[in-house]
């Protein structure tokens, strides 16, 4: 009996560890991603992703404009090439003929923390701008 | 009694005659004085030896490599100010570089500059050397007023250039051996000397030409000597024309200055106050008659420089310094990264003036420097709190070892894309990012550099030594100016009906503070109205 109690004792304390260990946990992205972002740096600033595959970006809560998104796995997106294989990339399009332009993003994770707070992270790949967004 | 009377009545009316005409005389002196000014144009700026590389290598092919060491080394006693070279585009677009130079044990009062120029093919010329004496009488009147060349009074002395350039180095000569030819006699032929009146008002030799110097080393020409007449006037200059009262030229906050003109024959050599010479040939009637003086008409129009108190209004918290610098860039280099409109200038200084926070450091940089570890491992994925994934796998690596560690955190993430190494490469934070649009990545640098060196100066080397973006306020700005041309202006037309959302998009992706850069560019609207 004082055996199965001690064995008890350190599963529970494993499982305590292991729940430490994952404070922060990955989220699948395809599924994940999908809601209303707001920007850390500059509040005013808000994405919208939904399941139909448009990307909305807002200023001041003002629709600035409609874009299409895609994931790209591999070395490139749009005319930009990497050298590593096990990149994701956010492909942005836009829609109109406003801004004409891709805009590429590394998807460098998109987690939950212990608060439920949910943080994507993206780097511009132009500029390699970090960008951090959370989740509404 | 009646005759005396008619007779002061004659002499009055006679005397009040000739008064007229002598003002009328007097008027119409002016009227020409007023033409000189208005029809004498040509284009003047300050640069550094980087861009004129094509003269710099000119030079040191005749020389040595040493020629503009900035070590002083012992063979070559002179030392060149190479950042503030005075180039003059004439009326027929030769290209006039004035370089000063000055020896460590030359006389109070004494100053040099070597004159080069280049004709609209890029053929150039035969360089010579202007050497001005101070009067000792007026030394010390020049010095009280910092070397002010308006107070300049002395004698002004044309020299070949291979009277400074013995044995392959520039050097001082021991004695004053200007055209150390002979004459038929066998006796040296004197030096040519002009005497110069910096106070204004014109001064004038004797007219004699000797014909100057007579050989020349010095290659890339097949003209003789280099001419040589002794005559000297003083011309306004403002922003860089003549065309404008007299009296602008004492406002120097307005961008007045004296130009002193020797000519030679045909060709026109000044000197500004700062006693920096230049060749111009200006279409004032005293060149007309000159034997050789092709004379043409600069009609492009430099008045709508952008100057460093059009920046400020702009940005007023940006110091005077960066605001000179930038304003400089803007006029000398702006056009060859694209910007030919008042419009496309006016979208650049909105995005550059957000990105630098008003232009009060011109040294931006992205941090990479954390303090909360789950922070670190929630924005990076090859960074987490897992130590035990830690340890078995070599592409993640334990946050908490990770924190106020910016290097170490930039080589992780920004590691193997963009030309970047690997992580042990170190390349994530070398090539972090500086400059005010933040250049970033290997791949960047790389690009920039090669644009830079075909473009200007094959030496500067931001691969090798990225440093030099952030540390060098110009490079910084000339590396902003170069992503704009190549995320902006190359892709989407700039005009008019522009917004500064879509200048924001290819600059910033996401229209981060696009309030701040809507009041900047309406600023700049204000502020900038031609270009």
């Amino acid at each position: 009996m004082k055996t199965i109690k001690l064995i008890l004792l350190i599963c529970f304390i494993g499982v305590i560890f292991n729940c430490k260990a994952q404070q922060i946990r990955e989220l699948n992205l395809e599924t994940n991603i999908i809601g209303t972002w707001i920007m850390n740096d500059d509040p005013l600033v808000k994405i919208i992703f939904t399941s139909r595959g448009k990307y909305l970006l807002y200023n001041d809560n003002v629709l600035m404009d409609t874009y299409t998104y895609s994931y790209s796995f591999g070395k490139s997106c749009n005319s930009e090439t990497l050298t590593s294989d096990d990149d994701i990339f956010l492909r942005i399009v836009n829609t109109s003929v406003e801004f004409g332009d891709t805009i590429c993003y590394f998807i460098n994770t998109i987690n939950i923390n212990l608060s439920g707070v949910t943080t994507l992270s993206l780097t511009s790949a132009g500029r390699g701008r970090l960008v951090l967004f959370t989740k509404q | 009694m009646k005759k005396i009377l008619r007779s002061i009545v004659i002499i009055f009316t006679l005397l009040i005659s000739i008064s007229l005409i002598n003002c009328q005389t007097d008027d119409d002196f002016a009227a020409t004085e007023s033409e000189v000014f208005e029809k004498s144009l040509y284009k003047q700026r300050t640069i550094s030896i980087s861009e004129i590389p094509d003269l710099k290598h000119f030079i040191i092919s005749q020389s040595n490599q040493g020629i503009f060491s900035t070590q002083n080394e012992p063979a070559h006693h002179v030392s060149f100010d190479l950042d503030n070279i005075t180039e003059i585009i004439d009326t027929l677009n030769n290209k006039n570089y004035s370089l000063s130079f000055t020896f460590p044990n030359q006389s109070i009062g004494e100053f040099y500059n070597l004159i080069v120029s280049k004709d609209p093919l890029g053929n150039i010329k035969k360089p010579y050397v202007l050497k001005y004496k101070s009067d000792a009488s007026h030394l010390d009147q020049y010095m009280e007023n910092n070397y002010d060349f308006s107070f300049f009074k002395g004698s002004v002395e044309l020299h070949k250039y291979t009277d400074y350039l013995k044995n392959a180095n520039f050097s001082q000569t021991e004695e004053d051996n200007c055209p150390p030819d002979l004459d038929e006699y066998g006796d040296p032929i004197a030096c040519e000397t002009t005497p110069v009146d910096g106070s204004g008002g014109g001064s004038s030799g004797d007219g004699n030409d000797t014909g100057g110097p007579t050989d020349s080393d010095f290659g890339g020409s097949d003209n003789d000597d280099v001419p040589f007449s002794a005559e000297s006037r003083w011309l306004c200059n403002w922003r860089s024309q003549h065309h404008v009262s007299p009296q602008d030229c004492n406002r120097p906050d307005k961008g007045g200055t004296w130009v002193l003109v020797i000519t030679i024959r045909g060709a026109s050599t000044s000197a500004n106050p700062n006693g920096l010479p230049q060749t111009v040939e200006d279409n004032c009637p005293e060149c007309i008659t000159s034997s050789d003086g092709g004379i043409g008409i600069v009609t492009e129009k430099t008045d709508c420089d952008t100057s460093k108190e059009d920046l400020k209004k702009i940005f007023p918290n940006a110091s005077d310094a960066n605001m000179k610098t930038l304003a400089t860039a803007i006029n000398d280099y702006g056009k060859d990264f694209g910007i030919h409109t008042k419009e496309q200038l006016q979208h650049f200084l909105a995005q550059a003036g957000h990105e630098t926070g008003g232009f009060t450091t011109l040294n931006v940089s992205e941090s990479t420097y954390w303090t909360t570890a789950s922070k670190l491992a929630e924005t990076y994925k090859n960074l987490t709190m897992d130590s035990t994934l830690a340890a078995n796998n070599s592409d993640r690596y334990y946050a908490p070892d990770y924190l106020r560690n910016s290097s170490a955190v930039a080589n992780i993430a920004m590691c193997c894309k963009y030309e970047n190494g690997n992580v042990a490469s170190g390349d994530g934070y070398k090539y972090r990012g500086r400059g005010i649009f933040q250049l970033t990545w290997k791949e960047n640098y790389a690009a920039f550099k090669t644009w830079y060196n075909n473009k200007y100066n094959p030496d500067i080397d931001p691969v090798t030594t990225p440093n030099i973006i952030a540390d060098n306020v110009k490079l910084s700005i000339m590396s902003g100016l170069w992503y704009y041309k190549k995320r902006v202006l190359d892709k989407i037309t700039v005009d008019s009906t522009t917004t500064v959302s879509q200048v924001t998009i290819p600059i910033n992706d996401q229209l981060t503070g696009i309030k701040d850069r809507k009041e900047r560019f309406k600023k700049a609207q204000d502020s900038i109205n031609c270009l």
